[in-house]
């Protein structure tokens, strides 16, 4: 499987040469996060806002900027697209689930980012000297490994909305919603302590939240062992009702889909 | 033994919903309120076995239901009803086993990276069906010389034409050497010098590996080329299987006799002989009644100036819409009754 994957990769980090500015622009497109920096840091000037100062600021919304980046997802515009003007039926001719296909797609993209965005943490870990993290062994693991997390979460449930092409038109409409929930919930717009204190106590354990700043809060040493330990679980279970979803939708949308338009 | 035959279809059906709608903007409004559904029949209680090595040709006009078959013989799509089984599989649960041995070229659908050269796709193929590398490169090496790849290979996709990038896509369906080919319009809108060498290069791989093929085409002279078995279908339903040949001595009563006169003739003094379909100068062509043609044929030498003669079968093309034109007069005879029940 793992010669798959290299192989796809290595065919869609061609495709993505052959679009060098291309890559270049929808990196920067990306950039909500730091005009939610820079709102925040003004916002901060005179004094701290619920806790955090505007080094806290800083440091949340950059590494934010890094997770935004290493999570970013498309998939649903392809897919979508695939299954109504029928070329999904290319990639069911593989001998494997067409979802390796998507999924190695998205993961060469990955390295192009991590190759640009390397040299620019460095850069900004120069001109921001106040950012401050945990870094520790345990506390870098961790966010590694919820990252990964927070992308295959992302992946799924935007796969899984794309798959929702099989029944219906507006596939991609639907997740719009969900999307927009993401940001509002998932600690785009501001930290999550920052909401009122019991659409925080909810939003704690929605998703959203293990889709984008788990990580980052994790790096910024604001959780106590067991907050950590009870987020980990959340992931865990959030990313295993992901799948379990995929495979329902998936498994009865093969059965509807009808490869028009060949 | 049922392991011999690579293709076994039984009773295979396979009903589309279709979503209705009245054009223009009222009718927009009407279905975004009630949708009206209809079922579509693509393919309707179809039968037909396939034996190892054999070209069957797929006939049928635009809508058929010719793609619908192969597509769900390749597993793209569940069957409403029925049976289907390909190598002893059931194409629908997509086994990787399964996959690996067969292939579908849609002439409309293309496998190929666009930005690439088609050399990248081959070896995304050469990993994704886990072609041994010896035997990658012995095939990739059979398949450049036999259509001919060597200065397309490291070219941009998007820049070859199209007669180029259906060699492409033949390889890089080929590549894994499946045992059973789904070919569905392999030729369209090549030229017909690239339509005779993608022909001879399917009668080489058949010959080659013993291949099962089933295509589609619209160009008959693929199929009298490469097909000695047509399975001709229309409106979902089979309407012949069988030799190519005796389709024509079935349908088309008459054979052609083209002649040629040494001297100027009377155009009625042909009509005793058969139907002149086209009388030009010293030219004509008659249609006789298939069992007298050897008879007409030397009575004419017998009283007319002729230069030369000589009897073919009539232009498939015209029997096969024969076949349809028939088959449509027999639905439009039934139609009436359908409605009622309805």
């Amino acid at each position: 499987m793992l010669t798959k994957y290299f192989a796809l990769m290595r065919r869609s980090l061609g495709v993505m040469l052959e679009y060098r500015a291309g890559v270049l622009i929808w990196m920067l497109v990306n950039v909500m996060p730091l005009v939610m920096l820079a709102v925040w840091f003004s916002l901060a000037e005179d004094g701290p806002i619920g806790g955090y100062a505007q080094a806290d600021f800083v440091s949340y919304y950059l590494l934010l900027t890094f997770m935004r980046q290493m999570t970013t997802v498309w998939v649903i515009h392809e897919l979508d697209y695939d299954i109504r003007y029928g070329n999904l039926s290319i990639k069911l001719l593989y001998p494997f689930n067409p979802i390796h296909a998507y999924m190695s797609d998205n993961l060469a993209d990955k390295i192009i980012r991590l190759a640009v965005l390397i040299p620019l943490g460095i850069v900004a870990a120069f001109l921001f000297p106040m950012m401050r993290y945990e870094l520790t062994p345990l506390s870098v693991a961790l966010m590694l490994l919820t990252m990964a997390a927070a992308w295959a979460m992302r992946f799924l449930s935007q796969y899984t909305f794309a798959l929702l092409a099989f029944w219906v038109s507006e596939a991609q409409t639907l997740h719009e919603i969900w999307y927009a929930v993401w940001l509002m919930l998932g600690g785009m717009v501001a930290p999550l302590d920052l909401f009122p204190a019991p659409v925080a106590a909810i939003a704690k354990y929605l998703p959203f939240r293990f889709m984008l700043s788990f990580p980052v809060e994790v790096m910024l040493g604001r959780l106590t062992a067991d907050e950590t330990l009870l987020g980990l679980a959340a992931t865990a279970f959030w990313l295993g009702a992901m799948i379990v979803a995929y495979r329902w939708v998936w498994r009865r949308g093969i059965k509807q889909f009808s490869a028009f338009g060949a | 033994m049922p392991g011999s035959i690579p293709i076994r279809v039984q009773n295979l059906c396979k009903y589309y919903q279709v979503h209705q709608k009245e054009p223009g903007l009222v009718g927009s409004l009407k279905s975004f309120v009630k949708r009206k559904y209809a079922d579509v029949k693509a393919v309707d209680d179809v039968s037909f076995t396939i034996d190892a090595g054999e070209i069957v040709g797929f006939l049928g006009p635009n809508g058929a239901g010719k793609t619908t078959t192969l597509k769900v013989l390749a597993g793209l799509l569940y069957p409403t009803n029925g049976v289907a089984r390909v190598l002893d599989f059931t194409p629908s649960e997509r086994r990787a086993a399964f996959l690996r041995q067969i292939t579908l070229v849609m002439g409309q659908k293309q496998q190929l990276a666009w930005d690439l050269p088609p050399m990248e796709t081959f070896l995304v193929n050469a990993a994704i069906y886990e072609i041994p590398d010896d035997q990658f490169k012995k095939t990739l090496a059979e398949l450049t010389e036999l259509l001919e790849l060597a200065p397309l290979l490291k070219k941009q996709v998007r820049k070859l034409s199209l007669g180029e990038r259906m060699k492409c896509e033949l390889t890089a369906a080929l590549l894994h050497r499946p045992k059973v080919l789904f070919l569905d319009e392999p030729t369209i809108g090549l030229d017909v010098t690239m339509q005779t060498k993608i022909r001879q290069f399917v009668a080489e791989y058949n010959a080659r590996y013993r291949a099962t093929i089933i295509l589609t085409s619209h160009y008959m002279a693929d199929v009298t080329a490469l097909c000695q078995r047509v399975i001709v279908i229309d409106h979902g339903k089979l309407l012949y299987d069988g030799d190519l040949k005796a389709l024509a001595e079935k349908i088309a009563p008459h054979k052609l006799v083209r002649v040629e006169f040494s001297q100027a003739l009377d155009g009625q003094r042909l009509e005793e002989f058969g139907e002149v379909v086209k009388m030009r100068g010293q030219r004509a062509e008659l249609l006789v009644p298939r069992d007298a043609t050897s008879d007409v044929a030397a009575r004419m030498l017998a009283q007319l100036p002729i230069a030369d003669v000589t009897i073919e079968e009539p232009p498939i093309e015209d029997v096969i819409t024969r076949v349809f034109e028939q088959a449509a007069r027999a639905r439009a005879e039934r139609g009436e009754a359908e409605e009622e029940e309805e």
